[in-house]
């Protein structure tokens, strides 16, 4: 397949995230019409932190996608492979167990408990594995044990607290934005923007590590220094995003691949363009979830699939060559 | 000063069962204008009572309440899941119990959102951060908390006076029902299978409102998890119910003879005195598993229905 260029690319990404703004502060339930009363609660309190939030969590995923796969060296990599999703849900199901529902900062609380849960994964991979630049593969296997052993506390205490679980388990599980509130929006935001441009000014160490780790330390990169980095920049940007809207899959794992096929493995484009690639389809994706099946909404997580997979086996059985034969 | 004594008589009140009475005297306190007084709901926030207008309910439960204590037509939006009353039809549908729309909600303009456990959170939080009034009832763990969150709702919405009379009502009822149970020597162990006629079996455990809906009809649950839990095949041989109550599902014309013939295709379940003998019991589901005023309905229904089947069984041994 030949390689696109690029700038157009943006162009067209850039177009797209503009009529998806458009278009998601324009629809819903509530209409769209200026003038009456409730018209800027619904677009401005409701719609506008909603689809920016959509807008981050797409791309923070996408992102971390990107360098959770160039960190592991392997291609199934994904935001949540070490454990982060686990790890995010465990924190919050836990303080939903712990904390009483009628403490008046649960709002803040939970996405900071799912966040710590996150983070704590891996801080422990780290306590396990003092040279995270030695083996990629070592790397992948601990934190796949690490997030099923979260999972396993989470299930645990979900089936131990049945009554009090009701209300948070939907959510982690499958991702809704229905909370999307502008302090949100403004720590994802610049979570995202850190993440984003940590990895463009550290493109050249991220490409010399695909080459390999040998070549890479050949090249006078700080492996072990640079895996590390890698490891704390993606689980930084998964966790935010699992602690404003729940365990969304998919995003992560296939918006770096179907970059990678159309433009290339180089990072400096890979991470713009799955950046915004990831926050354009966020945005199609939770449009859909609140227009598809109005007036109740659909999880996130069964939406990217949906609308992710069948593009993504069609590019598939397309590509030839490189990475995916 | 008058408003510690009206809080005071409510707790003693509620804490000897003498709810309505005295919840009247608390809001009559109110009502005369002489104090400040708030009602809190389950996540610690108080609110002023307040003839409130506009009313979204995001369980069919709550619906139900509104419509018994007058308030029907203050209704502005449901869930998809409300059925009752048959008017319920006619509102506006805000989406599912567990899914609704934060838009749907508002795009009603609502002085009220009354939500119970089981609506999300984030939801919730949503909403409140909008400036919309929310209001949100737990789980209640037995039928005399049903009665309770129906006063507490009453005194929020500034219901009639006549709606207060019901409540009192439904409260005396239920006093009634605890005195009769003391003449009563035997407890038929009975088990509510709480959905489907296949594996896994979920049963109402302690701390559900149904374990003291079987209560007061005058059994004993059989079923010892907490909460709603699956039943495993050994629970139901150790535990060995002599009934089996279950949810009918609207328009469905399964008898209880084919319900027990279903459930009899596993062994464990063939094996107890419920399955053995045909006594299965079922209810409408909407009046059974909804936390409402209907509850007192399912309990009457049980009640007779417990007494028939135990008086055939009087017949059948002599």
């Amino acid at each position: 397949m030949r390689r696109l260029n690029p700038a157009w690319a943006i162009a067209v990404l850039a177009a797209l995230l503009v009529i998806t703004v458009g278009a998601s502060l324009c629809m819903g339930a509530a209409g769209f019409s200026p003038g009456e009363p409730g018209f800027s609660l619904v677009v401005f309190g409701i719609r506008l932190p909603r689809v920016l939030l959509a807008l981050a969590v797409g791309g923070m995923l996408a992102a971390s996608g990107v360098y959770m796969q160039t960190l592991f060296a392997n291609p199934l990599a994904e935001p949540y492979i070490t454990g982060v999703s686990a790890g995010a849900g465990l924190g919050a199901v836990a303080a939903l167990s712990l904390l009483p529902l009628a403490l008046a900062h649960l709002v803040f609380l939970l996405p900071l408990s799912a966040f710590i849960g996150g983070m704590a994964v891996t801080l422990v991979l780290f306590v396990l594995l003092r040279n995270p630049g030695s083996s990629p593969l070592r790397l992948l296997l601990l934190g796949i044990a690490l997030g099923t052993l979260a999972a396993s506390v989470m299930a645990f205490i979900l089936i131990t607290f049945p009554e009090r679980m009701l209300r948070g388990a939907l959510f982690w599980l499958f991702g809704s934005l229905a909370g999307a509130s502008s302090w949100q929006v403004a720590v994802a935001g610049s979570i995202l923007a850190a993440g984003c441009a940590w990895g463009l000014v550290s493109h050249r160490p991220l490409d010399a590590l695909l080459l390999g780790r040998e070549d890479a330390h050949n090249l006078g990169v700080n492996v072990p220094n640079l895996s590390r980095r890698l490891l704390v920049v993606a689980t930084l940007l998964a966790s935010v995003s699992v602690a404003f809207a729940g365990i969304v899959t998919f995003v992560g794992l296939v918006i770096p691949h179907i970059m990678r096929m159309l433009f290339g493995a180089g990072h400096l484009r890979l991470i713009v363009l799955s950046t915004l690639g990831g926050m354009t389809l966020m945005g199609i994706v939770d449009l859909a979830a609140r227009a598809l099946l109005p007036p109740g909404e659909i999880p996130l997580s069964i939406i990217t699939s949906l609308i992710g997979a069948p593009f993504f086996i069609l590019l598939l059985l397309r590509v030839r060559g490189g990475l995916y034969e | 000063m008058l408003r510690y004594l009206a809080i005071a008589l409510l707790i003693a009140a509620l804490g000897t069962g003498g709810g309505a009475a005295a919840f009247r005297a608390y809001a009559d306190s109110v009502r005369g204008g002489s104090a400040e007084t708030t009602v809190q709901d389950a996540l610690g926030q108080s609110l002023a009572p307040q003839s409130f207008e506009r009313i979204v309910t995001l369980a069919p439960n709550l619906t139900e309440i509104v419509y018994f204590l007058g308030g029907f037509e203050r209704i502005v939006g449901v869930t998809s899941y409300d059925t009752y009353p048959p008017d319920v039809d006619k509102l506006p549908k805000v989406g599912g119990y567990v899914n609704p729309g934060v838009e749907s909600i508002v795009a009603l303009d609502p002085d009220l959102v009354l939500c119970f456990r089981g609506n999300p959170l984030t939801v919730i939080q949503k909403l409140k951060e909008l400036g919309t009034t929310v209001f949100v009832l737990d789980n209640p763990s037995s039928l005399r908390e049903i009665v309770e969150q129906m006063e507490k709702v009453a005194f929020l919405i500034c219901a009639e006076e006549t709606a207060f009379e019901r409540i009192e009502t439904l409260g005396r009822k239920l006093e009634v029902r605890e005195k009769e149970l003391k003449m009563q020597d035997a407890r038929p162990r009975m088990m509510m299978l709480a959905c489907c006629l296949a594996p896994p079996f979920y049963a109402a455990g302690r701390d559900t409102f149904i374990d003291d809906l079987i209560r007061l009809a005058g059994g004993t649950n059989a079923f010892t998890g907490k909460g709603f839990a699956v039943v495993s095949p050994e629970e139901f041989l150790a535990a060995n119910p002599e009934y089996l109550l279950l949810p009918a599902p609207k328009a469905d014309s399964t008898t209880p003879e084919e319900v027990a013939q279903a459930l009899g295709r596993y062994p464990y379940l063939a094996q107890t005195a419920a399955v053995k003998n045909g006594r299965i019991i079922l209810i409408d589901e909407d009046i059974l598993t909804r936390p409402g005023p209907r509850v007192l309905q399912a309990l009457e229904l049980l009640t007779r229905e417990l007494q028939a089947l135990a008086g055939s069984e009087g017949e059948a041994e002599e």
